[in-house]
């Protein structure tokens, strides 16, 4: 799967394109982070998925709707990590995504997945401070608090908390984010052992669905096409790993190894979340569901273990908003690095080393996302951004189906020097492309006017770049891998 | 739109250097554009709120499985949902006939199609007429080595 060749540097062997720059181009970012780190980044922004979101699928589909959809969107998501693994291992620069579309395919496209990543992270990172603040409110009327819990304290709190332990580095960061992921991922595995998942009859009922194809299926194929949009959830940011790679010891090891035991991570998650939530809820309940693990855990399990799935939520929202200011504040300061938007975003903090202007500039953007659409009263707009952070990424999954087979067009395997070579080439590239157009359509099922309107603010955004932002760029600086010229050109 | 001078011999493209005012204009530019959408859409788009019963059934006579009866006790018990709430899903939930519970509109669709298309199209030949513009100057004309001069940004 390793392909070395003479001559030609290993991502470890290049510097940091900072490196160049004026006065303060000596400064970098620091690279400090491993394998566990990477799952950590990778399985950390996603875990919350399982914990609440998937189940609008369910409400789209029914219960194998639901159960279709995780297997189906998890064949996205593992030709998504088997793509991203392959070319980060060779671009290791910040940025992942967008350094890779500069480098393949051309700077206006750099420019979209850059917007990409940001949008994707930030609303993202914004619905998980929302959802973190109606969290801590369930908690405390649990707890016997009956009065009622400012939402807007808890929405600022964490993400001025979180943004501010990503200013002070890199390291501290992820390594909490390791931890906490762990302990919301081993809390999936203990409910499925108290519920005795391994014995389907023991607390688990299934009679509900299997009883006749109307419970199970109830809107039919076309139900399960729509709940492809919510399958999403269960894998959504996987693709958050590549934003690490400038910050690895050895991104050629750290990124495949990472992103691989991830979505691997992910889609044992994702099945046992289905099958304890489907053996315990009614579909018709599950499918609105806020906390549906918890809900679960309520029902089935109750005292400690209820307990342990109420902190796996919190921390499984908390360490998704982490990585969420982590990746998106990287596409920022990555965009700045090359003028592609301000430079002022493309400075490295001279003590700790992160790129502490992208991360500050971005905090106000993420409250306003958060606290919106409680200070409107409109909870809409709250699925609006959800919406737009789905479709950002699926937008991006698009570009990565033609960044793969130019990668390997213009630099065939053997040219140049790849930490993991992906096997069975084109074949997740294909695969990847027909399911996101099958997840597109979904989209359009249930949310066709925003679907139109986000590609719309791409396109304007794109058309400003053109006319009013390029001409800032330099043009053969934006190259920054010392690779040979690409075949063809 | 763009400068292009020769810097030093080399072709290089010399870019303007922005001014303070404009790097702030410029980043609150697309925020606003995003605001601006996110807004639109929200408001444009109204959602079509749930279907809500008055009168709340008994369990024993929802159209649901006795397993899902039993689920359902379970978790009007636990206080997860009231008789009210389970009523609401229940009617929300039931199959609307025919084509109406995903209506398909072939006009929406293909203006959908459209719009990426047409999205799709503009970024990728833009793109694609960029980067030859970016290969030439970092590796030269075709055929050319890249010039020493030739500025090699992340290169060790």
């Amino acid at each position: 799967m390793t392909s070395v060749v003479p001559g030609n540097p290993s991502p470890e062997e290049v510097r940091p394109a900072a490196e160049s720059h004026g006065d303060k181009s000596h400064l970098a970012l620091k690279k400090v982070l491993g394998p566990a780190h990477i799952w950590g980044l990778g399985v950390g922004i996603v875990l919350v998925g399982e914990y609440m979101g998937w189940n609008f699928s369910v409400q789209k589909g029914g219960m194998f709707g639901a159960l279709i959809a995780a297997w189906v969107v998890g064949v996205l998501y593992t030709c998504v990590a088997m793509i991203d693994s392959e070319v980060t291992s060779t671009v290791a620069a910040a940025g992942g995504q967008y350094t890779q579309a500069k480098h393949m395919i051309g700077p206006l496209m750099a420019f979209n997945v850059g917007l990409f990543l940001v949008l994707e992270y930030t609303m993202l990172e914004a619905a998980d401070a929302n959802v973190m603040s109606y969290l801590v409110s369930t908690i405390a009327n649990h707890l016997g608090y009956t009065g009622d819990v400012n939402q807007y304290a808890f929405i600022i709190l964490a993400i001025m908390v979180l943004a501010f332990l990503n200013y002070r580095g890199v390291l501290a960061t992820l390594s909490i984010n390791m931890v906490i992921t762990a302990i919301a991922a081993i809390a999936i595995v203990v409910l499925f052992v108290s519920t005795q998942g391994w014995n389907p009859d023991a607390q688990l009922h299934f009679h509900g669905l299997v009883s006749s194809q109307a419970n199970a299926l109830p809107y039919g194929w076309l139900g399960v096409l729509a709940a492809f949009q919510f399958g999403m959830w269960y894998y959504l940011g996987i693709e958050g790993t590549c934003q690490a790679a400038e910050e690895c010891r050895s991104a050629a090891r750290s990124i495949p190894l990472g992103t691989m035991t991830g979505i691997i991570t992910l889609l044992m998650a994702a099945v046992l979340t289905w099958y304890v939530c489907a053996g315990t809820l009614p579909w018709q309940y599950l499918g609105v569901s806020i906390t549906p693990l918890f809900d679960t855990a309520l029902v089935n399990a109750g005292g400690a273990v209820a307990t342990l799935l109420a902190l796996g939520t919190v921390f499984a929202t908390l360490a998704s908003a982490n990585g969420c200011i982590n990746d998106a504040s990287r596409a920022w300061f990555s965009m700045g690095r090359d003028n592609y938007l301000p430079a002022w975003f493309g400075a490295i903090h001279p003590r700790y080393r992160t790129p502490f202007r992208a991360i500050l500039f971005l905090v106000p953007v993420a409250i306003a996302f958060a606290i919106l659409p409680v200070l409107l009263n409109k909870p809409e707009l709250l699925a609006t951004v959800i919406t737009f952070s789905i479709l950002s990424a699926l937008l991006m999954y698009s570009f990565m189906v033609p960044n793969m087979f130019r990668f390997r067009k213009l630099w065939p395997v053997g040219v140049l020097h790849r930490g993991y070579t992906h096997p069975l080439h084109p074949v997740p590239a294909i695969t990847l492309a027909v399911i996101a157009a099958l997840v597109l359509f979904a989209t359009f099922l249930g949310y066709g006017t925003t679907l139109v309107t986000l590609v719309i603010f791409y396109l304007l955004a794109s058309i400003w770049f053109v006319l009013f932002r390029y001409k800032y760029v330099r043009r053969g600086q934006q190259f920054t891998m010392p690779w040979p010229r690409p075949k063809g050109y | 739109m763009s400068v292009d001078s020769a810097a030093g011999g080399t072709g290089s493209y010399v870019p303007p250097k922005q001014s303070r005012r404009g790097q702030v204009f410029d980043s609150v530019f697309i925020l606003a554009l995003l605001f601006a959408v996110l807004f639109g859409v929200t408001y444009y788009s109204n959602s079509a709120a749930a279907p809500t019963t008055s009168t709340a059934k008994p369990l024993g006579q929802l159209p649901i499985t006795q397993i899902e009866r039993q689920q359902y006790q379970r978790a009007i018990d636990e206080g997860l949902v009231d008789l009210k709430g389970v009523n609401d899903q229940v009617i929300a939930s039931t199959p609307k006939s025919g084509s109406k519970q995903y209506p398909i509109s072939p006009v929406a669709l293909l203006v959908t199609f459209a719009v990426i298309a047409g999205y799709l199209l503009f970024v990728f030949l833009m793109s694609f007429r960029e980067y030859r513009e970016v290969i030439r100057e970092r590796f030269g004309p075709p055929g050319a080595t890249p010039s020493p001069s030739t500025p090699r940004r992340g290169a060790a």
